[in-house]
């Protein structure tokens, strides 16, 4: 059991140690001058210089990669070639609101296809059955900043529910700090991306629960659970679907890890605040300290998020445990 | 007719599945009764409707198998007119069942205890500690040790999951306990304790027994009663003795020769063909295709259920010729005419 | 060529593979064909009698689909995209399967070192955020439709080698391999003639998933705007309208082409799905 964890908490270290390689080695050796990305060309050559020394950059490349590890290692990610900040504070708060806007709609997704996925699979060959399952492939098949543009057309042009875009309304909270999270106008705000992730999100877990369930009805312990004179509910609640959420709960994280990944192109659309969005602007202004950290952590979350899914995946198969 | 000390009794049932293929006449015309404390075996080759015969008789049918006729007798209530609810408190409370795969029935996420006392609390209120309490008992009861019942399924070995699940069909104290192929995935010898173990506590406890086993020497040994199926027909009911030195029925006769019970030396021999095809018009003795005895009456009359001495009853037109057929049985050469003839 | 014949008979018994294959093979004409039929080049600015600029015109029959604001012809940019679409789908579907399929073959089959190594490689796949992985790629370099297919491929083949390696250690234990091997085969022949026809069900599932995918991750990378600025894709189209503010005023520039994508990429599903429901009976059984 331990061996296993270490095995497994070991091997999320080399996944994220090679990523962190990869990108390295990917922003000093592609086409161009290699300093160009570590350095803001902007700066007079004597800052450019001091920088240099700073980061160690006239060293060789060796010596740099281990530079580089030890600067991650204490969150130091340079500076921003936009704003001449730390790149750490300028994604510490964009960190936050990517959680708040993908998790919260992830769960509702998971939670809501989980249960409409098992009700549909249960009761097999009804009507609604065939249409739940069209549209969901049709709209997981459709493209997510698609979707998030008919919402807006509808929803905020058309109807005049939602705000367009954005946190929070602009000026409304010049500071940007925490108390800004607890207003009603973040959560106006919120309310409209929130709905498409949750829609858009809900289908990959129904459908998985739906085919789960099919599996499961003819498994012998089902029919048992029926003879023992258990209710139809009891035995979809606590047999069929206690048994079908193991491959839903593993996917559930690693799935969370791509929804991050993912969040780009949500977060483009609703110029919300994000990592993912932060990223893009990055690229565009060729920002390339910012790019590599926000990169970074989206990776981090990722991995996170398939080592979340294995320590789920042993807590609810007992079969696991003793192997 | 009807018999007081009779728990459960079968008229006249019929079930279909329906299929992409069309209906497929699962079971046909079964009259079956099961007398109180009594231990009865239902034999029949795999597929010829044992285990739908029991769904039935559980109301676990699958969603496409339906009846479409007859009545199912538990005392004096039919259970198919019963609304679901309370067929469903009819459940294990009166007739348990230890399925052909116990393997796969108990629940692999779920502790063998919960398993249990969720079957009891189904049907009535149980405190914590008298749940535990009862898991003990039933443990000893089925000889496993009562420490093990806070386990996972995947913990125990084969024979003791048969235990567990034959632990669980104990616990409400049914009238009747069905044991679907008890032990087919299981080695001889714990095959052997388990029999034992379900054969003493049969008598112990005095519920009715139906086996189910496609091994008519398992029956023999352990069951009062014979009831021999073919491609969902009952072709022969009676007295193990009876059956074992005077089977009326063609079929019967092939199933003791194919094991030779009687210990005799003689090479067993296997029926040749296969049952029919349930989808199949199916006039008349569904044996015929197979049947040495066959003649033209049987190719188009259904044989009624004759009754015979001692409550021996036998669904065949030539009966009367079982015993100089018994005598010749024992030829393969025999069997083989049959099939030919049907052939050309 | 075979598996492709196979693949069209199987899914062509149920309905919904038969729609499904009809849409899809009328997307691949369009696709081939478009360029020739589409009324106008996709770049052209287009101006009415009077000599204006025919800015944001709804749609009429001069311009089924409208214009876009620079006065260009949406149809034929739907047409243009369609061919995007297509290539980029099936190129990254046929690179990732071959790929995934080969590594998956080798990992499974000689376990050990090899498939340990191969296996971790695909773990940090997994790992990788495939999408922003892709922008920061296509940022250090050409932004052109090759390097998107390259870069969709280098991260997707993960999912496929691990599907065939898992088919490919149980298929190992099998009867025929072991007969295989007493008949003196070498591993190549018995890796490629015995078992990877049996895994071929899978790698062709697990292609319509990478097509699925490959085409809407493109439309993805063209509406960040990180799309082949030479070419037109469903993706650049909806971007330039995006980026245009004028799309809420347009909705005939901005809904065809994601309702082309939609189209495409479900019956990309269907087709797999009706696939796999004739291959895997168990599925079959259950409808
Ligand atoms: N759900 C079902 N749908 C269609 N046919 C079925 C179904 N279940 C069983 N059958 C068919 O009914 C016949 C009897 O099956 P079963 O009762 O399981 O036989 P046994 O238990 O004697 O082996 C077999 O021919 C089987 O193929
Ligand atoms: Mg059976």
């Amino acid at each position: 059991m331990s061996a296993f964890w270490f095995r497994r908490l070991w091997q999320t270290v080399l996944t994220l140690l090679t990523m962190l390689t990869l990108m390295f080695f990917m922003f000093r050796m592609l086409p161009g001058d290699p300093m160009a990305t570590v350095i803001s060309p902007a700066l007079y050559p004597k800052a450019q210089e001091t920088l240099r020394i700073q980061f160690g950059l006239d060293k060789p490349l060796w010596e740099q990669y281990f530079v580089y590890l030890k600067n991650l290692a204490v969150f130091d990610f340079g500076l921003s070639f936009h704003t001449g900040r730390p790149v750490a504070d300028e994604i510490s708060g964009r960190l936050l609101n990517t959680i708040l806007l993908v998790f919260p709609s992830m769960i509702a997704a998971y939670g809501l296809g989980a249960l409409v996925g098992a009700i549909v699979g249960w009761r097999r060959g009804s009507k609604i059955e065939t249409v739940l399952v069209f549209l969901s492939t049709s709209l997981q098949s459709a493209p997510v900043f698609w979707l998030s543009m008919l919402a807006i057309l509808f929803f905020s042009i058309r109807l005049d529910l939602f705000p367009i875009g954005h946190i929070v309304s602009p000026g409304m909270f010049p500071e940007e700090n925490w108390r800004m999270y607890f207003s009603a106008d973040f959560l106006h705000h919120l309310a409209l991306p929130f709905m498409v992730n949750t829609l858009y999100q809900f289908c990959f877990p129904f459908l998985l629960m739906r085919s789960s369930i099919l599996a499961t009805v003819g498994e012998d312990y089902i029919e048992l659970a029926k003879m023992k004179g258990l209710t139809d509910r009891r035995v979809l609640y606590h047999h069929a679907m206690r048994n079908s959420l193991l491959p839903l709960a593993t996917t559930l994280p690693m799935t969370l890890g791509w929804a991050v990944a993912g969040s780009v192109v949500i977060e483009t659309v609703f110029s919300w605040p994000g990592l993912g969005l932060l990223m893009v602007e990055a690229v565009g202004r060729s920002d390339y300290p910012v790019v590599q950290a926000a990169f970074l952590l989206i990776a981090v979350l990722t991995v996170a998020g398939t080592l979340i899914a294995d320590l789920l995946y042993t807590l609810l198969d007992p079969r696991i445990v003793n192997e | 007719m009807s018999d007081t000390t009779s728990v459960i009794d079968v008229r006249n049932l019929d079930v279909v599945y329906h299929t992409a293929n069309g209906p497929a006449k699962a079971l046909f015309n079964i009259d079956m009764t099961i007398s109180a404390g009594e231990r009865i075996g239902l034999v029949g080759e795999s597929g010829c409707g044992k285990s739908t015969l029991l769904k039935t008789i559980m109301g676990v049918l699958p969603p496409n198998g339906e009846v479409t006729c007859g009545a199912i007798h538990l005392g004096s209530t039919d259970l198919l007119k019963l609304s679901e609810d309370a067929r469903r408190k009819t459940r294990w409370a009166e007739i348990s069942m230890i399925t052909q795969s116990a393997l796969n029935a108990l629940n692999p996420v779920k502790r063998i205890d919960a398993q249990i006392i969720e079957a009891v609390r189904a049907h009535r209120e149980i405190s914590k500690a008298d749940g535990k309490a009862l898991v003990a008992k039933l443990f000893e009861m089925v000889g496993v040790s009562p420490e093990r019942a806070h386990d996972y399924p995947h913990q125990f070995s084969g024979g003791m999951r048969q235990r567990a699940v034959i632990a669980m069909a104990l616990a409400l104290e049914p009238k009747v306990i069905i044991a679907d192929e008890p032990t087919t995935a299981l080695d001889v010898i714990v095959q052997d304790q388990i029999f034992t173990r379900l054969r003493a506590l049969q008598i112990e406890r005095g519920f009715s027994m139906i086996l189910v086993t496609h091994d008519i020497a398992l029956v023999v040994e352990n069951c009062g009663r014979i009831c021999v199926m073919y491609a969902g027909m009952i072709v022969e009911t009676g007295e193990t003795h009876d059956i074992v030195r005077r089977p009326r029925h063609p079929y019967t006769i092939g199933l003791l020769n194919a094991v030779s019970v009687l210990g005799s030396t003689k090479e067993p021999i296997a029926i040749p063909g296969s049952p029919p095809n349930l989808f199949d018009k199916l006039e008349g003795c569904r044996f015929a295709p197979r049947c040495p005895l066959a003649s033209a009456l049987c190719h188009g009359q259904v044989p009624p259920a004759t009754p015979l001495d001692n409550g021996h009853s036998v669904r065949c037109h030539h009966w009367e010729q079982a015993d100089e057929f018994a005598r010749r049985a024992s030829d393969p050469n025999v069997w083989g005419t049959a099939v030919q003839s049907e052939t050309t | 060529m075979n598996t492709l014949m196979t693949f069209l008979r199987i899914t062509w018994k149920s309905t919904s593979g038969r729609i499904s294959l009809s849409i899809f093979g009328a997307c691949l004409v369009l696709a081939v064909i478009g360029p020739w039929i589409a009324p106008y080049s996709p770049s052209d600015r287009l101006y009415d009698d009077a000599g204006k600029l025919l800015r944001l015109s709804p749609p009429t029959w001069d311009n089924l689909l409208g214009t876009t604001v620079l006065g260009r012809d949406v149809f034929s940019q739907m047409l243009w995209g369609a061919r995007t679409a297509m290539l980029v789908g099936l190129l990254t579907a046929l690179g990732t399967v071959v790929i995934g399929l080969n590594f998956g073959l080798i990992a499974g089959y000689f376990g050990g070192r090899i498939d340990a190594i191969l296996m971790r490689i695909t773990d940090i796949l997994l790992g990788l955020p495939f999408l922003p992985f892709i922008i920061v790629l296509l940022s250090l370099t050409d932004r052109n439709i090759w390097t998107i297919i390259l870069a969709m491929t280098f991260v997707m083949w993960r999912s496929t080698a691990r599907i065939v390696r898992a088919e490919v250690m149980s298929l190992r234990q099998r009867q025929f391999v072991a007969s295989a091997r007493t008949t003196g085969a070498s591993d190549v022949d018995i890796l490629y003639r015995e078992i990877a026809p049996n895994v071929m069900p899978l790698a062709v599932t697990s292609i319509t998933f990478a097509l699925a995918w490959a085409i809407i991750t493109e439309a993805s990378i063209g509406f960040l705007g990180f799309g082949d600025p030479n070419v037109f894709s469903w993706g650049s189209i909806i971007y330039d309208a995006y980026a245009s503010q004028m799309m809420y005023r347009a909705p005939w520039w901005v809904v065809p082409p994601g309702v082309a994508i939609m189209v495409l990429v479900t019956s990309v599903y269907f087709m797999g799905r009706a696939y796999e429901e004739v291959i895997n009976p168990r599925l079959q059984e259950r409808m």
